[in-house]
């Protein structure tokens, strides 16, 4: 495909469209307001060099991703002995009794129905710092999937393209990255009052 | 966490099936017959109903807390660095024209 003026504003415009999500999975992976803005413009110049081998103009928001992903990945390689280094695979350790973990088990206790719906009472009371903090503490991987999927909506398929795995791995990960992040909720839960006696009375490991 | 209902239709799903299906359920990634019978064992199922009601409000939740907007420096950033591609661009649709007829022709502008 010829870059043209016409498919000069379709980049444009789907770049526009894609901003803050864009920004908001860099501002995820890097943890760093700075490092973000520089992602993403790194993997916007990079998505324009790369335009003309796109065939497939319905696919780019998940094409425009992998880029990001792949971005960050070589970023992160460049400093492989800093202190920031992750590992980037699906060994990161995680603590989500192997996928299994359910908050919604946990909060669901014949001691606690006497309250009413303590379910639905943890999810008002949680705060957004206690929700960020969560998924910035996920492995890399986890965190991505959760992150496209959860908070920007992709569907398998589209997280499946952009991180360039097959969609049984995408399915995986955000079972383990939900997992993960609702045990940090879990523990977390004795603070905000909600579950005070179901965190004293549960263990926690 | 069977409560204790028995369904006679035929297709009618156990917790546990409607449970492994929970979250591509939540995701709208099962497809149209498997979401009928999902909804119809939530339709009988307090149990399971309480569960994907609590998933339901916990991916909105976490959704609005991680959402971002782009900052204002990004996005002037990011529009200098797209109006220099179309810049780039229109050079290159010019150079590839024939010398005669430099300027407008309708065809270049189709990718
Ligand atoms: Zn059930």
């Amino acid at each position: 495909m010829e870059v043209t003026a016409d498919s000069g504003a379709f980049f444009a415009g789907q770049v526009r469209g894609a901003m803050d999500s864009l920004y908001g999975a860099a501002l995820k992976l890097t943890r760093n307001a700075g490092e973000a803005e520089d992602l993403v413009a790194e993997a916007v110049g990079r998505a324009w060099s790369a335009f003309q081998s796109l065939e497939d103009r319905s696919r780019f928001r998940p094409w425009l991703f992998r880029i990001l992903t792949n971005t960050y990945i070589d970023r992160y390689r460049k400093r492989r002995d800093s202190p920031a280094m992750e590992s980037w695979d699906d060994s990161g350790a995680c603590d989500d009794d192997d996928g299994n973990f359910s908050l919604f088990e946990r909060l669901h206790q014949p001691f606690l129905l006497w309250w009413g719906n303590p379910e639905q009472e943890y999810v008002n009371k949680l705060l957004r710092e206690d929700i960020n903090r969560a998924i910035d503490a996920l492995p890399a991987v986890f965190r991505l999937a959760v992150i496209l999927i959860d908070v920007e909506g992709f569907a398998y398929r589209e997280a499946a393209e952009a991180l360039g795995v097959p969609v049984n791995t995408v399915r995986s990960r955000l079972k383990r990255g939900r997992a993960c992040l609702q045990k940090a909720l879990w523990k977390h839960a004795g603070d905000i009052g909600v579950t005070k006696s179901a965190t004293e009375g549960a263990s926690l490991r | 966490m069977t409560d204790g209902k028995k369904n006679h239709d035929t297709r009618a799903i156990d917790c546990a099936e409607a449970m492994r299906q929970l979250f591509d359920y939540l995701d709208g990634e099962v497809e149209a017959a498997a979401h009928e019978e999902i909804h119809r064992h939530l339709d009988g199922c307090r149990s399971c109903f309480s569960r994907v009601e609590f998933e339901k409000a916990l991916k909105a939740r976490v959704r609005k807390a991680a959402r971002s907007r782009a900052p204002d420096s990004l996005k002037d950033r990011l529009d200098v660095l797209i109006r220099g591609f179309a810049v780039a661009g229109e050079a290159a649709a010019r150079d590839r024209e024939p010398k005669t007829r430099a300027g407008k022709d309708p065809r270049k502008s189709r990718g």
